[in-house]
């Protein structure tokens, strides 16, 4: 059963076509990642499955009603996003940030209930930021910032959580860190998590579900062992690679050739 | 839990920082103390005690001058400060940008051409009763003008702020033009008004400002929580359940409303609006509601204070406060530039 | 490198010439083309059309066209510089600042002899123009452009507002000033400006050296110290002409309104990104533009007049909100 899932979606942006009437459904409890190259259009399907993008046909449903329709707080209680490159109010700290995440379930009486508390409370420590909770989010590091997003969208408390490229500029240690963190929050508050990745081995190791995006539509779905072999990588990317089985987590890893293939 | 205190009564509850409204406090009694000082000084000094005996006995010579010349004065004066501050502290969040003020989206310069040519051609006619009328519809009217001309699938931060410069540069052209083409007298009488001053200021005036500051008031209690969220990213607001659109039109639509006001009384009192939110910005560094609350006193304590410079410094002249606004705020925008610069 | 192609330029000559004939027939009462012959060639001093042409139609006819030219070379160099296609001495505050020195000489020192007045304009804008580059140099990224604009007007804004407040102290010298902030080229006889024309005549000779050189900082700044250009002196030399060209065409005709915001654009896309072609270009529809903007000004409610100023105004900001759309839009 999915609950966020594309009905023949043509999208794109002043003139430019970006996607083709593509249809897509995600599977529930999972995480699914979006993989694909630059400029394919894994971005702007993400966007437009979090209604930043109105599609010039077709229609994104969420729980089986098109998202445009339906009021947009209402759809911040079912859904969480956190885009590229957020930009945070200046001099915020992180706790309020994280606070921000409560907005669609506080009205104008109720703006710091004792639910709200203790959301922000567990989102901060599920995050481990509890002891920075008063420091300004831009005194953070890159990762301990990213982190800070990620529990404000924790504590926006929504079944469905959409990131696009959550690991950007950060080292592997903290691109490990982060998705550590998001497994969690998937396996144990069972969130449906969808998020872009452009490492394909983070995603074969992380994704229970991996959609190939290439040119504007689906190229392919499934499992990392149904989508990541050495034929589709080479039809997604233009990359000769060789995929082999992880030693230790028995998923496919790519090794990528680029020019100088070995003989 | 750190900074914040829940405040909670059955259904209502706040998150307040105690620290900021300690400032906000100290704000008022400052406010209180320049409003005193503004009564009791001036070509009739009066010492604390006879200003306390004035102001208990309106109808005597000295609760005349304190009843009827002085207080209306200042209390308009710090309307016009605070209803400034306060559409400068809106067009900051929204904009997202501490440069903003309401000279940046055209609203002033709207304002003036509309009182300008008020004071050309109908003034004659009507009186100059109408020049509030005139400069608040200039302002609406320029902030709709620029807003449409911005507009493409949604209007962002950027383009608006560039639009309303260009607009402005019109309007000022459109001033100067009236100005130079009608007779001396006029062009002295806008000249003074367009340099911002609340010279003559009566009861009216005042009751009638403040009806509108009330409204204004009323008006932005429910949206000051989407105004604090204004500075994140559309991408984020609307990932919140934020509606970013209409509530950055409505919440402009208020900035602009306030500002015309303001400029409708008081003259186009530049400066106010800019520097006014970023002093509160800086004693009050958590972004909530206390610091709107800060823009409008310091706003207040602004305008009273130049008021107060304009008609004693170089007495028996009456200089508009806007000169001294102007003085001192200029050389702070200036820093404030360089600094955010480096 | 292509050859120069010389014909464009040739078109928009002829054209200033014929707008320099029309502003010399043009006014209440037109005088036609042999009236204006006489007037040139022969001097018969009893015609009072000849003699209205020859001390008041050809100093505004030169006046216009050196200011109209010398904004837009201005505008284009700034452009060029900042790498910002908004950037103009009018936006910038440099107009002001030399507005403000005008203002303050007139009312605090009375009277002056006019070229105290004109090196005084010149000297406020080179003010403006450091403290505009000093914030806009300081640091460049995403934000610059718009901190840039918002610097020069809050520059604006802050140097009216001092020219505001001599003003309103200063009663008397608003009318004599009035003429100034509004813009014009009428009334200033020869012998007073012969001195901003040689200046402006030496600036714009001086760009020749600098043409190529803009080529490659248009390029960017690393790319430019990469191609072996003196970055710091090629920067300095640029604004020296700025300032001589913008706060020359301000001593003479005040504040002049987005010729050189538009000019440049417009000479761009007819002659194309090599500064050579088109920063020529950029002075002749400047020269061109301006005296027919004075021809307007002076016919369409006459006998009185629109400052010309607020003409320019007028044609500039539809086109300044249209370019900012277009670039809206390609911004996505």
């Amino acid at each position: 059963m999915a609950r966020i899932s594309a009905d023949r979606l043509t999208l794109g942006y002043q003139r430019q076509i970006i996607l083709r009437e593509l249809s897509l459904s995600l599977p529930e409890g999972k995480m699914s990642v979006l993989v694909g190259s630059n400029g394919c259009g894994k971005s702007t399907l993400l966007k437009a499955m979090a209604r930043l993008l109105a599609p010039w046909q077709g229609r994104v449903l969420l729980d089986g009603k098109d998202i445009d329709r339906q009021p947009t707080r209402h759809v911040a209680r079912t859904l969480s996003l956190l885009p590229q490159h957020p930009v945070a109010p200046e001099g915020i700290s992180v706790r309020g940030l994280v606070r921000l995440g409560r907005h669609p379930h506080q009205s104008w009486l109720s703006q710091w209930s004792e639910r709200d508390e203790a959301v922000v409370e567990h989102a901060l420590a599920l995050t481990d930021l509890t002891d920075m909770a008063e420091r300004r989010v831009e005194t953070l590091s890159g990762g301990q910032r990213q982190r800070a997003w990620i529990a404000m969208a924790v504590a926006q408390d929504t079944p469905l959580m959409l990131l696009d490229e959550p690991t950007s500029f950060l080292d592997m240690a903290h691109q490990m860190e982060v998705l550590d963190l998001l497994k969690r929050l998937n396996v144990e508050s069972g969130r449906t998590i969808i998020m872009v990745l452009h490492d394909l081995n983070l995603a074969c190791r992380y994704a229970d579900h991996i959609v190939a995006v290439r040119n504007g539509s689906l190229h392919a779905q499934g499992t990392p062992h149904e989508v990541i072999t050495r034929e589709q990588v080479k039809a997604v990317f233009q990359l000769e690679c060789r995929v082999i089985e992880d030693p230790f987590f028995q998923v496919p890893l790519c090794i990528p050739f680029g020019r100088e293939a070995p003989e | 839990m750190g900074e914040w205190r829940a405040i909670r009564l059955i259904g209502w509850s706040r998150a307040i920082v105690w620290r900021s409204w300690w400032w906000v406090i100290l704000a008022w009694m400052v406010a209180a103390l320049v409003l005193m000082i503004c009564l009791g000084w001036g070509s009739v000094p009066l010492s604390p005690g006879k200003l306390t005996a004035a102001l208990i006995a309106p109808t005597s010579d000295l609760g005349l001058i304190v009843w009827q010349l002085r207080l209306p004065r200042t209390l308009l004066g710090a309307l016009v400060g605070g209803a400034l501050a306060l559409s400068g502290w809106l067009l900051q969040q929204i904009m997202r940008n501490a440069l903003a003020s309401p000279d940046t989206l055209g609203v002033t310069s709207g304002a003036s051409a509309a009182a300008v040519s008020y004071f050309a051609f109908l003034a004659a006619d009507f009186g100059t009763g109408g020049v509030p009328l005139a400069a608040a519809s200039g302002a609406i009217v320029a902030v709709a003008i620029v807003y449409l001309m911005a507009w493409q699938q949604g209007a962002t931060p950027v383009r608006l702020i560039l639009t309303g410069i260009g607009l402005s540069v019109l309007m000022a052209a459109i001033t100067t033009f009236v100005l130079a083409s009608s007779p001396l007298s006029t062009t002295l009488s806008a000249y003074v008004w367009l340099t911002g001053s609340v010279y003559g200021g009566n009861w009216s005036d005042v009751s009638r400002m403040a009806l509108c500051c009330f409204l204004g008031g009323i008006a932005i209690v429910p949206l000051l929580r989407f105004a604090l969220l204004a500075p994140l990213d559309d991408a984020l607001a609307t990932g919140i359940g934020v509606r970013v659109q209409l509530t950055r039109a409505l919440l402009t639509l208020l900035a602009a409303g306030l500002a015309g006001i303001a400029v409708a009384w008081g003259g186009a009192m530049a400066f106010v609006g800019l520097v006014a939110p970023h002093l509160a910005r800086r004693l009050i560094r958590d972004p909530g509601a206390a610091q709107p609350v800060m823009a409008v006193l310091v706003g207040a304590i602004m305008v009273m204070m130049a008021d107060l410079a304009g008609r004693t410094l170089f007495s028996p002249l009456d200089l508009p406060a806007g000169i001294f606004v102007a003085a001192v705020g200029a050389p702070f925008f200036l820093t404030l530039l360089i600094r955010q610069a480096s | 490198m292509t050859p120069y192609r010389f014909w464009p330029v040739l078109v928009w000559l002829f054209g200033l010439l014929v707008a320099f004939g029309i502003s010399l027939m043009a006014g209440p009462q037109w005088s036609g083309p042999l009236t204006v012959w006489h007037a040139l060639w022969s001097s018969s001093p009893g015609d009072i059309n000849e003699l209205l042409i020859r001390t008041t139609r050809l100093p505004r006819a030169l006046t216009a066209m050196a200011v109209g030219a010398s904004l837009g070379v201005a505008g284009g160099i700034m452009q060029t510089l900042t790498r910002n296609s908004l950037a103009s001495p009018g936006l910038l505050g440099i107009n002001a600042g030399g507005l403000f020195v005008v203002v303050s000489l007139t009312t605090l020192a009375g009277s002056l002899p006019g070229w105290v007045g004109s090196f005084g304009a010149i000297g406020g804008a080179a003010v403006a123009a450091a403290v505009v580059w000093g914030i806009a140099m300081r640091r460049r990224d995403e934000a610059g452009p718009l901190r840039l604009i918002l610097a020069g007007a809050a520059l604006t804004a802050l140097f009216n507002a001092f020219s505001q407040a001599l003003l309103v102290i200063d009663q008397q010298g608003l009318d004599s000033v009035l003429f100034w902030l509004a813009g014009s080229v009428s009334a200033r006889p020869l012998a007073q400006t012969w001195p901003l024309m040689l200046l402006i005549v030496a600036a714009v000779l001086g760009c020749g050296p600098c043409l190529r050189q803009w080529n490659v900082l248009a390029a960017g700044e690393a790319v430019a110290v990469g191609a072996g250009v003196a970055i710091r002196r090629l920067q300095g030399v640029s604004i020296l002409l700025v300032v001589s060209l913008a706060g020359a065409a301000v001593a003479m005709a005040g504040n002049i309104a987005f010729v050189g915001l538009i000019v440049p654009h417009l000479a761009r896309r007819l002659a194309g990104a090599d500064h050579r072609r088109w920063l020529p270009m950029a002075g002749l529809i400047g020269a061109t533009l301006l005296i027919l903007a004075d021809v307007a000004a002076r016919t369409l409610i006459a006998p009185r007049e629109v400052p010309i100023g607020v003409m320019t105004a007028l044609i500039g900001v539809p086109f300044f909100i249209g370019l900012i759309r277009r670039e809206g839009s390609r911004g996505g």
